[in-house]
């Protein structure tokens, strides 16, 4: 009965985590092919969420060019792989150069407040899509290929895309609740006032920020891994929106919401990949729809049914 | 003894308009010091001078004996130095025990569990401990006042900037802040008092600086400030009780 009325309880929590590992495990065995594509496509989406979610909601930075640390891990993994290192040790790597560049440009980058940063954020990816477009080395447009590695399979990069996925959700939770994550939220509120009662604001946003990049960084290793490509078009704008998206769309400041709003886009990317002429603009009407109908997000709908729930069974039983 | 607090010769030009021009007193330890004078005269901008969220044009604080003037507002405040705002400024989405919290563990350098300890202490002296859990942008603006006095005290200050707290408060909410303030000169916190309503400031001050057009006019007891002539010539028209 009571786990009922309170289904946010911690049994019924790690119950459903639990329920949805095994799930998650056994999935590639009963159903192979396009389901498992389907589903390692969401677990990224769910991570580059996460990623975003982390820098926004927590840390109040509207990053609109997080496809930057992705395609900085994507291309390094790529670099390092090709030099004869083992594909997950490259992916790590990658991630920690991503990290490394996020804490390079956060000196500049945080003087931007706002809609600023959103600005020069997104100016920076373009400028990267534009340099990789052009840069000898790296390919130009054409990308660089990853040479075939012996563990290569799809259930291989299904099952360390999922860790990735669980790694940044993890990652999300702990630095939420750390003195870090109060931290950041206070700064999130009022910069001037946090350094006013002894946050350091500058630091707490670079931390945020560079773990927000290694997580991006890991999602752009795994697509590699998986595309053995990786070319320009990884620092597309588009890349960043769906983060953005999922966020918005699942529900922000929450870690359940980029899960949900991952799950939503991946569903979204795979029905309108026939309708590319459209694609975008469906996207846009379901972002005033949830808005306007849902401004929680898709989280709000879960809270809602719980509450629904525990009202119907307290009705049954009276 | 020195001074805790030494103003010397600060200025400050806001693109060719002087707010504060050559101020200079002291402060000494565990004083109460009255800022007083008509709006516009440079108390706020002297408070963001010693809070280091502005720099003076020229001139310098000392606090201890030490020039603290051109530090970073966070490192100002690990020295014990902490202020009040005119406006609350809270963190609007946090709760309340959350707004206190961040200046106990990042301002007074506390342990976790120490720091949830001093952040219940804190809220139940600003008596807020009833709206603990609430939503800190839900309070009334009094208690946005309270919560900004509360998260001010969390870094545990030695020296407290009040920035007009009784403005714009009803008498039973004067009553209320000016226990609170009596409560702080008791814990021996040297404050800084700018206000309009003067007859507070007079009962509780040590000292009264009156600022007129970013000059010091006066400095002085509170009894010879009220009745000197040119206090009354820079509020005329103000009543004094």
């Amino acid at each position: 009965m009571k786990g009922w009325s309170n289904l946010s309880s911690n049994r019924t929590k790690l119950l459903s985590i639990l329920l949805t590992s095994c799930i998650i495990v056994v999935i590639p065995w009963v159903l192979r092919g396009y389901p498992t594509l389907f589903l390692l496509q969401l677990a990224m989406n769910i991570a580059f969420a996460q990623s975003w979610n982390l820098c926004f909601s927590y840390a109040g930075l509207l990053s609109l060019g997080h496809a930057l640390f992705v395609g900085i891990g994507g291309y390094s993994a790529v670099a390092i792989c090709n030099g004869g290192i083992p594909i997950h040790i490259s992916i790590l790597v990658g991630a920690f150069i991503s990290t490394f560049f996020a804490v390079v440009i956060s000196p500049l980058f945080m003087r931007l407040r706002g809609v600023y940063f959103a600005i020069g954020t997104m100016i920076l990816c373009s400028s990267f899509q534009y340099w990789f477009m052009h840069w000898t080395e790296a390919g130009r447009a054409l990308g660089l290929r990853l040479r075939f590695y012996p563990e290569y399979s799809l259930e291989s990069c299904y099952y360390f895309s999922w860790l990735v996925a669980f790694f940044a959700t993890t990652l999300s939770w702990i630095t939420v609740r750390s003195r870090l994550g109060l931290a950041a939220r206070a700064v999130r509120d009022d910069v001037d006032r946090s350094e006013g009662i002894g946050v350091p604001s500058l630091l707490v946003r670079t931390v945020i920020f560079a773990i927000s990049a290694f997580m991006a960084g890991m999602v752009g290793g795994v697509r590699v891994a998986y595309l053995l490509v990786v070319d320009p078009s990884v620092f597309s704008f588009e890349l960043s929106l769906w983060a953005t998206l999922a966020v918005v769309l699942g529900g922000a400041g929450t870690l359940i919401g980029p899960i949900l709003g991952g799950a939503l886009i991946t569903l979204l990317q795979h029905v309108l990949m026939g309708l590319p002429e459209i694609s975008m603009l469906i996207t846009g009407i379901m972002l005033i729809l949830i808005r306007l109908f849902l401004p929680g997000g898709l989280v709000s709908i879960i809270k809602k049914a719980s509450l629904l729930l525990g009202v119907c069974r307290r009705w049954l039983l009276s | 003894m020195a001074a805790l607090v030494s103003i010397q010769k600060v200025s400050k030009n806001f693109g060719g308009v002087w707010a504060l021009r050559d101020v200079s007193f002291d402060i000494e330890e565990g004083e109460i010091v009255g800022l007083v004078g008509p709006n516009g005269a440079g108390k706020t901008t002297l408070v963001k001078i010693c809070m280091n969220y502005l720099k003076p044009s020229s001139g310098f604080i000392k606090y201890r004996g030490l020039k603290i003037t051109g530090l970073s507002p966070h490192k100002t405040c690990k020295l014990g130095i902490s202020m009040t705002n005119q406006i609350p400024k809270v963190f609007k989405r946090m709760t309340c025990f959350e707004n206190v919290l961040v200046g106990c563990i990042y301002g007074a350098g506390l342990k976790r569990n120490e720091a949830e300890k001093e952040a219940e202490r804190i809220l139940n002296m600003v008596s807020l401990s009833q709206k603990k859990h609430t939503i800190s942008g839900e309070l009334t603006i009094f208690e946005q006042k309270l919560l900004d006095l509360a998260v001010a005290l969390s870094t545990n200050p030695k020296f407290l900037m009040l920035d007009e707290p009784l403005a714009g408060s009803t008498e039973k909410e004067i009553v209320q802040l000016v226990s609170i303030i009596k409560k702080l000169r008791d814990q021996e916190i040297t404050i800084l008092w700018i206000e309009h309503v003067l007859s507070e400031v007079v009962t509780y001050s040590d000292k009264i600086v009156v600022l007129n057009e970013g000059r010091k006019i006066l400095e002085g007891k509170p009894h010879e400030v009220v009745n000197d002539k040119r206090f009354i010539e820079a509020y005329v028209g103000e009543e004094i009780a």
